[in-house]
């Protein structure tokens, strides 16, 4: 089977050759997942050299419609070969993947006054969102400097709730009380009523707390940034052809410059190029050695570092304050970036499997979910 | 059963070659337990299982085999205790002799091999019976050579032989690595019945991940001559394969940190 692509104004059009039977069902689920994380959410699929379609290739068709379709965008069969059309109409599919109403009504729908803007590797759509015009109110928990040595104790362990219009990043852990916690703290993050976080008892496995009715995510905390109040922006964004890829800092310059401040608390939701950082191995509760955690060589027991970038193709959300200046209330979590741009950030990622996230103006229960 | 205290071996020490494959090793297995050994290449797994075969013999610590100090025995004479299963087909086999005559060796392992008949009838019924539950078609070519066999029947009989006497101590070191997939899994099926049938203390080290996670009721990962993780009971069954590569990982992204990345997280990390 031979998939090729191109785009045709909102439309990426997929040409497929071959039989679309249960041996290439698969390939083509792989090549329309490829063209869809490239941004497309409107794929018109000619099939008028497919000689033959058996129930594995159907199912391919109305899973993509189905996963289009969740997302608001559009899938569709063109120009279809008699064998094709016959089953798409026996099967009644036909006016599903093939709707009489041209789909270009359905794409001028979509335009409405957008501000946009270009940057060096990408472009953004901004959006007013939930709360316009509101600020957040960020403040620092706890004192992050006690991690040199590892200090922390109970008396730096407090209860905190993480309820929906929070962001928050940090080191805490899921339990009830410090004792029950004080060998697996690690970092977390808490966005939209949902905290996830990573243990450091060796056992490696992410863990996650979601609010549902009365129940609001609970950490016990050893220090924090926390931001309350609602979110005001969207800013979505495409990575240009050219580089295929945005950086972190270039995200959070420009969430800046369209929120017109010099501080933000910043959640991105995005598919990952690759995430850089750190992750800690061991609790930093009772004092370790003076040295521990960043002495070399035992650096090694308690922090592991991306030597190369890990989770790439995942789907990251990744939450956090940058700001332009390293003063101010959120100093002691504040570090450079890195790269040409002099921010400082402090940010926390989290890495799902892969899903297409909605093009346009979502609403804001659809990003927390 | 088996008890390892503080073992060190140094290789070419004092050279440049110089490679300190077990660094204080600590390991107690109780009997008829059944433990997988992984680790990276160089990690000490295989040095492990030859220091307490007796291969050579250690700097300092102590092994102790079934009550016995055997820190100071030879290889032949810990040979009375241990059943091994090498990674290569070749070895463990006398090649040149009939699969008969390699069954009448390691039936008299370790004991004194004077002027009897070698191949009496008692004995070879047994071994044809034997031979006959692998279901290799073999029990009718007990005359011919054994080099003559293919990798995977030569370890399934390997196997055989050196579970004859029911030993103190199995060692397996990657036997199934140099075979084919099919040939592999039906050693480790084998292996499996074997060692659970007679209930048989096993030390076992591969580099499949699958058998890793599937086999043994306790798991060991070995780094740099050390023993750095120990899984044993819930925690053993609990395991996947995708956990082990986490491990792994894990322990190259340790190797990789280095003092000036260490230095970039004492100023960023927070």
């Amino acid at each position: 089977m031979e998939i090729t692509s191109q785009r045709a104004g909102d439309f990426v059009d997929v040409t497929v050759i071959g039989r679309l039977d249960g041996y290439w069902a698969d390939h083509l689920t792989k090549g329309l997942e490829d063209i869809m994380r490239q941004g497309a959410d409107r794929i018109r699929l000619n099939l008028s050299g497919v000689t033959y379609i058996s129930s594995m290739g159907i199912r391919v068709l109305v899973q993509f419609h189905k996963k289009l379709h969740s997302i608001h965008g559009i899938f569709l069969v063109s120009s279809p070969s008699d064998p094709v059309k016959r089953v798409l109409s026996m099967t009644g599919l036909q006016d599903v993947l093939m709707p009489a109403t041209s789909s270009r009504a359905q794409a001028v729908a979509r335009q409405e006054s957008i501000r946009r803007l270009d940057r060096k590797n990408s472009t953004f759509e901004i959006f007013e969102y939930g709360a316009p015009g509101s600020t957040l109110k960020c403040r620092v928990i706890g004192a992050p400097d006690l991690i040199h040595g590892c200090r922390f104790s109970e008396a730096n362990c407090r209860t905190v709730s993480f309820p929906d219009a929070t962001v928050a990043v940090g080191l805490g852990a899921f339990g009830n009380s410090f004792s029950e916690c004080s060998d697996r703290f690690g970092e977390f993050l808490a966005v939209a009523g949902a905290a996830a976080y990573l243990p450091t008892d060796g056992s490696n496995v992410p863990d996650f707390l979601l609010s549902h009715g009365a129940f609001v995510p609970e950490l016990q905390v050893l220090y924090s940034v926390v931001c309350e109040g609602p979110l005001a922006l969207l800013a979505r964004f495409e990575a240009k052809q050219e580089t295929g890829r945005v950086g972190l800092t270039e995200l959070a310059d420009l969430c800046l410059e369209v929120a017109g401040t010099n501080q933000a608390g910043i959640v991105i939701i995005a598919e990952s190029a690759g995430l850089v950082g750190a992750a800690l191995r061991r609790s930093p509760v009772g004092a370790g050695a003076e040295s521990a955690p960043f002495g070399h060589p035992e650096i090694r027991k308690w922090l592991s570092f991306t030597t190369e970038p890990s989770h790439a193709r995942a789907l990251a959300v990744v939450a956090g304050v940058a700001a332009r200046s390293p003063d101010g209330a959120l100093a002691p979590l504040l570090r450079p970036s890195g790269g040409d741009l002099a921010l400082v950030s402090h940010f926390h990622a989290a890495a799902f499997s892969y899903r297409p996230l909605q093009k346009g103006r979502a609403g804001s229960d659809r990003l927390s979910k | 059963m088996l008890e390892v205290r503080g073992v060190t071996k140094i290789f070419n020490a004092g050279t440049p070659n110089e490679v300190r494959s077990l660094q204080g090793v600590d390991l107690n297995l109780d009997e008829g337990e059944f433990v997988i050994i992984i680790g990276t290449n160089g990690s000490g797994k295989s040095t492990l299982l030859n220091a307490v075969a007796g291969t050579f013999l250690v700097d300092s610590g102590a092994i102790r085999l079934a009550g016995q100090d055997v820190t100071r025995w030879p290889e032949h004479r810990r040979a009375r205790l241990i059943g091994r299963v090498f990674q290569n087909p070749f070895s463990g086999t006398a090649p040149n002799l009939s699969i008969a005559e390699n069954f009448a060796l390691a039936a008299r392992r370790g004991l004194r091999r004077g002027l009897g008949w070698a191949l009496e009838a008692r004995l070879m019924s047994q071994v044809r019976d034997t031979v006959c539950s692998l279901n290799m078609g073999l029990e009718d070519r007990l005359d011919n050579a054994i080099g003559s066999l293919s990798g995977g029947q030569r370890q399934a009989l390997t196997l055989l032989m050196a579970t004859w006497l029911k030993p103190q101590l199995l060692l397996l070191d990657e036997h199934t690595a140099a075979l084919d997939p099919k040939s592999a899994d039906q050693v480790i099926r084998l292996s499996e019945e074997i060692i659970a049938r007679d209930r048989l203390t096993t030390l076992m080290v591969t580099h499949s991940m699958h058998q890793a996670a599937n086999l043994g009721d306790r798991l060991i990962m070995m780094h740099c001559g050390q023993i750095i993780h120990d899984f044993r009971g819930v925690e053993k069954r609990r395991l996947r394969v995708d956990d082990l590569l986490a491990r792994f990982e894990e322990v190259r992204r340790a190797d990789l940190l280095d003092e000036i990345a260490a230095e970039l997280l004492e100023r960023t990390y927070v």
